[in-house]
């Protein structure tokens, strides 16, 4: 199987990233001074009680030539985990919470995985959500820590720590200004996920009902 | 040789040349390689009668009990990592461990590149269900789903490598019982609200229950875990079966030792005091030290260890076996003046012999039964009677020593005036009616006697330890059951295939919550024949020709000759399966290897293990469900037989009265063997009425007590039967060995333990009552 690809599609992601320039996988930081980078952007960072947007996600598969895109919205809340509602090429929710997965096709239930029985998948929930919530304590534990930053803009790079994780995953970036405006990740297999956060609201103020009943709460 | 042994002097050196070889066997050949055992479950027979499964499962539960494991907790991922590899340098450097392990090769864990190879005989439970019920649509929906998700999956090979990602399925449904450790770097940590924990894991070389390892052990964790816990905020949590065995040993050796050494001080005590010289005490504790390393030196050959039961059992014989020493040195206040050694021999040794054979004849009634912890008490408390019986015999009549002043001692006036008081409550008017009302009660009291045969119960952890284990299974998520089901068949292929049988049987129990989840190598391994098939079901569903595979491809947007490709190399893939050889000396194998116990006896065999058992009997009921599972569940075997040992030891109590009444009544008449008799039946009888009343639970260990009191109420009243013209020596002698009895096991009933706590209970209640008894019933004849 050939390799080659990767390059091109790195170097194309390298290029239209916010902040231009400098290789952030060059400068590694730790958990406060990562924390402190962040926060001159985004005095919450990490705090972030609820995040409501729209996203537009591109997956660049290996042998593939066109990406495959899907565009949504989206609603991170610190307590409840993750709403992630794909309405193009098809409707789709999924919800990852500290509970469990689930997903609903055309608003019906179509997996529901409890946490409790699927550790694996608890673990990828928290980690997910640390991704968009920039819980750099929580990426800490299972990555090791990039990060540069001008007045305007951030980016942070993360790496597996263990061989383990590093068999599946390659490493991540997320950036952005004010809010996370770009994560993208990027597989051991070659393929790599970028996806771009619009309208990004970051609130403290509760769920609604509606998004409660979405993440599974009683009415 | 006749001339020899009818002469005192010849049997006294011919004994001393025996005893003196047999010191010498001891010290070089038995001492050094003696193994002391604690472990509850080795007394038990084995759980399938056939000896290689029995080896083969005591292999198992000695593998997953030689692992510990310790949770370092911090603050912060980073203060427990520093904290856990400073904890495994410390376990490392005492060598006390067979190896530590904080560093895991995470890649191993994972494992592909054997997958890859054979990766279309190997699906997913869920996605070999949806092929088999034709959900095609179901198959071909969620991979685009998973295509689109936008959070990492598992997915070893990439999208148009694998675009339903067969592997990632098949990788992932073996995480589930992994627990919650996660890889942090090369540790694995788990950690909850407050504190993040590092997973450090110990083997030891040796079982946990030899006592030469937990001896180099405990000390060795305390110290590492006092160490790390002198940095704020760092906490060692444990758990395992080690740590168990250690604390439990250690509290008997030290119950023992602290019980032993007081008892022994007292009895010794008690005869300075009553013959007033350090000679008799001397004599006395050669005695048994002769009994001992003899009964100690049996058990070692018949048996090949020492279990410490038996040497508990054994430690009370302490009591009887003086009964000869005392018996026979009592015998100067029969005629204070002129007694010699050589004359008393002609007075008591009839009666010492005949003490002796009853108690052995009684103790020998344990060696029928089946049970091999049973046997060994037999042997030693045989062994260990004869020879001190025949220590007296031999070298008193040249060893003892008139005393000096033959003044009657303060214990002699106290056993008097006992003996006194007994006479009068014998001769009290109101006697034979509150004699019947006693056994009234004792028999409504024999009613309420009810039986606590749990092993738990009897060896109890300490709470620390299994707030600590919670704590740890808490954390993991995953607590390991001590119950499992054994899988046997006559070749690798159908173990794998009938585990992959049980699978159906078990989901269906994790389904309706009985139990948590299970693990077996062919949820890593699927059976050759189960492996075709899935490439089969492949071939006819996804891989057919216009099936979901290229559909699917060619909506991803794979290019045709790229499809092409892909479909050819479905085609041409090897047809051989992942065999378990192969399989085994892959890294991929080591979170399994434990369950496989190979080739035993005539066939092959496999451990289920289980976890979060909620309703055992459900569980239980698989018992024999398929051919060749079996479900064993040790703790349970061991509570059953515990009850099983002690309706057999109950059993052998009532033949052991049956055959010492035999030889009492060939000795002197039914009538006067009844009567003999009924001092320790009654004693038994009332002290098992008092744990009734009292409401604690008798179990077996309560009936070895009262073998004890067999034993010595057999003594008691020959003794004072057979020296009736001695009257007072002989009240002496029977009123030390009570003194001394209930010293020793007076204070075996304040043990920590409670088998040993029963133990000295009953021989505390039965003993005294013994000799209220004996001399109540047993009265001199009148002049």
């Amino acid at each position: 199987m050939n390799r080659p690809c990767v390059l091109p599609i790195l170097c194309l992601l390298l290029a239209t990233d916010p902040v231009p320039a400098d290789d952030v996988f060059a400068h590694p930081g730790d958990v406060a001074t990562i924390t402190h980078l962040l926060r001159r952007s985004i005095p919450g960072a990490g705090q972030v009680e609820v995040l409501r947007g729209q996203f537009s996600q591109r997956k660049m598969l290996r042998e593939i030539p066109t990406p495959l895109n899907s565009v949504g919205e989206f609603v991170f809340a610190r307590n409840s985990g993750i709403w992630w509602h794909t309405q193009t090429p098809f409707d789709s929710e999924f919800i990852l919470s500290r509970g469990g997965m689930a997903q609903r096709d055309s608003g019906i239930e179509t997996m529901n995985v409890n946490g409790d029985q699927q550790q694996e998948f608890q673990t990828t929930s928290m980690l997910f959500f640390a991704l968009f919530t920039l819980d750099v304590d929580t990426l800490s534990q299972t990555f090791d820590l990039y990060g540069i930053a001008d007045h305007q803009h951030w980016q942070l790079g993360l790496r597996p720590k263990s061989a383990a994780v590093a068999a599946l995953f390659k490493d991540a970036l997320i950036s952005g200004g004010e809010n996370v405006k770009q994560v993208v990740l990027h597989e051991a297999n070659g393929d790599s996920t970028e996806i771009n956060l619009h309208a990004v609201r970051s609130e403290q103020t509760a769920l609604t009902v509606a998004e409660r009943k979405r993440f599974g709460f009683p009415e | 040789m006749r001339k020899v042994l009818d002469s005192v002097v010849g049997r006294f050196w011919l004994w001393t040349a025996a005893m003196l070889g047999l010191l010498l066997i001891f010290a070089l050949r038995v001492q050094p390689s003696m193994r002391i055992d604690t472990d509850i479950q080795t007394m038990l027979p084995g759980k399938t009668r056939d000896p290689a499964i029995d080896r083969a499962l005591t292999q198992y539960s000695d593998a997953v009990s030689r692992k510990t494991v310790f949770l370092v907790g911090g603050p912060d991922p980073a203060a427990a990592k520093n904290a856990a590899s400073q904890f495994a340098d410390f376990l490392r450097s005492s060598k006390a461990f067979d190896r530590i392990q904080l560093e895991f090769d995470a890649k191993a864990l994972l494992g592909m590149d054997l997958y890859k190879k054979y990766r279309f005989g190997l699906l997913s439970e869920k996605h070999r269900a949806w092929l088999q019920r034709g959900e095609t649509r179901q198959f071909g929906r969620e991979a685009l789903r998973a295509i689109y998700n936008p959070a990492p999956l598992i997915r070893p090979l990439s999208v148009a490598g694998d675009p339903f990602n067969l592997l990632g399925d098949f990788v992932s449904q073996q995480w589930s019982m992994r627990g919650a450790a996660r890889p942090d770097g090369s540790v694995l940590m788990v950690s909850d609200a407050q504190m993040s924990y590092a997973l450090v894991i110990a083997d030891t070389a040796d079982s946990p229950f030899s006592t030469a390892t937990d001896d180099q052990l405990l000390p060795v964790i305390r110290s590492a875990t006092a160490r790390a816990e002198t940095v704020p905020g760092i906490e060692v949590l444990g758990s395992g079966v080690l740590l168990h065995a250690s604390a439990a040993a250690q509290n008997a050796r030290h119950d023992i030792n602290m019980v032993g050494a007081l008892s022994m001080t007292g009895i010794l005590l008690m005869m300075l005091l009553t013959f007033r010289s350090l000679w008799p005490v001397a004599m006395s504790a050669s005695i048994l030290g002769m009994g001992a390393v003899a009964a100690m030196t049996a058990c070692h050959y018949v048996f090949g260890r020492i279990h410490l039961f038996a040497l508990v059992f054994g430690s009370g014989l302490i009591g009887v076996a003086i009964d000869y020493s005392t018996h026979f040195l009592a015998d100067q206040f029969r005629d204070p003046e002129n007694w010699t050694p050589t004359q008393a021999l002609p007075h008591v040794g009839p009666s010492i012999a005949m003490g002796m054979a009853c108690a052995v004849l009684g103790y020998l009634g344990l060696m029928l039964a089946p049970l091999p912890g049973l046997q060994e008490m037999a042997v030693f408390s045989a062994v260990g009677l004869v020879v001190a019986c025949f220590s007296v015999l031999c070298w008193y009549p040249l060893l003892a020593r008139r005393m000096r002043k033959p003044r009657p001692p303060l214990l002699l006036r106290g056993s008097d005036a006992m003996d006194d008081v007994m006479g009068k409550i014998r001769a009290w008017r109101f006697f034979p009616a509150v004699g019947m009302l006693l056994v009234c009660v004792s028999l409504l009291g024999l009613l309420r006697v009810h039986f606590a045969d749990d092993v738990r119960l009897l060896q109890p952890s300490s709470p620390q330890l299994l707030e600590s284990e919670r704590r740890v299974a808490r954390l993991l998520k995953n607590p390991l059951d001590s119950r499992f089901f054994l899988v046997r068949a006559a070749t690798p292929q159908s173990v794998l295939q009938t585990e992959e049988m049980l699978h159906g049987k078990l989901d269906a129990l994790v389904e309706k919550k009985a139990l948590a989840s299970y693990n077996d190598i062919s949820r890593a391994l699927p059976s050759p024949q189960r492996q075709s098939e899935n490439r089969q079901l492949l071939k006819q569903t996804v891989y057919a020709p216009g099936g979901l595979a290229s559909t699917l491809m060619k909506q991803l947007g794979l290019p045709p000759n790229l499809i092409r490709r892909r479909l050819a190399e479905f085609a041409s893939a090897p047809r051989e399966s992942l065999e378990l050889d192969e399989w085994l000396s892959n890294p991929v194998s080591e979170p399994y290897r434990h369950l496989w116990l190979g080739r035993t006896g005539g066939s092959y065999a496999s451990i289920v293990s289980l976890a979060g058992v909620n309703d055992v009997s459900a569980v239980a009921a698989l018992d024999g469900a398929l051919p060749g599972v079996r479900f064993v569940d040790k703790i349970n075997d061991v509570s059953e037989f515990l009850g099983r040992y002690r309706n057999l030891a109950a059993a052998l109590i009532a033949l052991a009265y049956g055959l010492i009444g035999v030889l009492m009544a060939w000795r002197y008449s039914a009538r006067t063997a009844l009567s003999l008799l009924a001092v320790p039946v009654s004693a038994a009888v009332v002290t098992l009425a008092f744990l009734g009343v009292s409401g604690f639970g008798a179990s077996l260990f309560n009936v070895l007590g009262l073998f004890i009191v067999l034993g010595l109420g057999v003594d008691y009243a020959v003794f004072l039967r057979e020296s009736r013209h001695a009257r007072r020596s002989t009240v002496l002698a029977i009123s030390l060995s009570t003194i001394g009895t209930v010293l020793s096991y007076g204070l075996l009933a304040l043990s920590h333990i409670p088998f040993i706590r029963s133990l000295g209970l009953t021989l505390l209640i039965g003993i005294t009552l013994t000799y209220a008894f004996a001399l109540i019933s047993q009265r001199p004849l009148r002049a």
